[in-house]
């Protein structure tokens, strides 16, 4: 019985924090501050540690996400009240960011295929390793190749959608796909092993 | 060599990056207030260049 009255009063709560969301995101349709304000200090820190894992700096990371939220707020007639805010404002995040990669960016075309057998090393070793661990490898990786991980890995996109993207061959991407995991597969194995890590929210201290 | 998925086929090794990935938080330095008043700073002086 009591579980089920502390049930309702989560659920309850979730709605009135669903339903305060909807109204700030209804202000800002009318640029109001205050609800800009809001919903920037609700998902700022997320949307600052998407931007880092692109970035690999938080300086530059914060200059994207401010014009995230920039791009969010002046095209948020667009969002539709279906699926959560927060999905919707991390894809007008990747945007910006995929923006950002197209320009800055230095991508090679890579015409030679990586071994196969090199693809899947084996990447089990003997020690543990923390989730702040495996951030720290994906911000090492060079530039280009964090970014393509980041979308293949972490944003599950497919490779022709990446290559379509960033403009790109297909194979390209497969590639570079490749090289970052090989070279993660290289930093795992020499810091530990992968099926211990203990998943926890990661922040990112400066 | 263990069992190889295909090129296409997602495994244990992304689906770690991703729980990992999209639990990455940071603190911003700077508020929204005080981005937004910087931007209409700059936004002024321009009109008032332009003007």
């Amino acid at each position: 019985m009591k579980q089920k009255q502390e049930f309702y009063a989560e659920s309850e709560l979730r709605d009135a924090a669903t339903r305060l969301e909807q109204e700030r995101i209804r202000r800002c349709l009318d640029g109001h501050r205050p609800s800009q304000q809001a919903l920037f200090e609700a998902y700022s820190s997320k949307m600052l540690g998407l931007c880092y894992r692109y970035t690999g700096g938080l300086q530059k990371a914060e200059e994207l996400m401010q014009q995230g939220f920039v791009e969010a707020f002046s095209k948020i007639q667009l969002y539709r009240f279906q699926g959560h805010f927060q999905d919707w404002l991390s894809a007008t995040m990747l945007s910006n960011i995929v923006r950002w990669a197209k320009a800055d960016l230095a991508f090679e075309e890579y015409p030679e295929p990586v071994l196969a057998e090199s693809y899947f090393e084996d990447i089990e070793t003997d020690s543990g390793l923390h989730s702040s661990d495996i951030v720290e490898m994906i911000v090492s990786l060079p530039a280009a190749y964090r970014v393509v991980l980041n979308l293949y890995s972490i944003e599950g996109k497919h490779h022709e959608e990446i290559a379509s993207l960033l403009r790109l061959e297909e194979h390209t991407i497969r590639n570079y796909y490749t090289r970052a995991r090989m070279l993660m597969a290289r930093l795992i194995a020499a810091k530990g092993r992968l099926h211990e890590i203990a998943l926890e929210t990661v922040t990112i201290l400066k | 060599m263990k069992n190889q998925p295909s090129m296409d086929e997602r495994d244990q090794f992304d689906e770690l990056l991703e729980a990992v990935g999209k639990s990455v938080e940071a603190k911003p330095e700077k508020g929204w207030e005080e981005e937004s008043e910087n931007k209409g700073q700059i936004e002024n002086q321009d009109s008032e260049k332009h003007d």
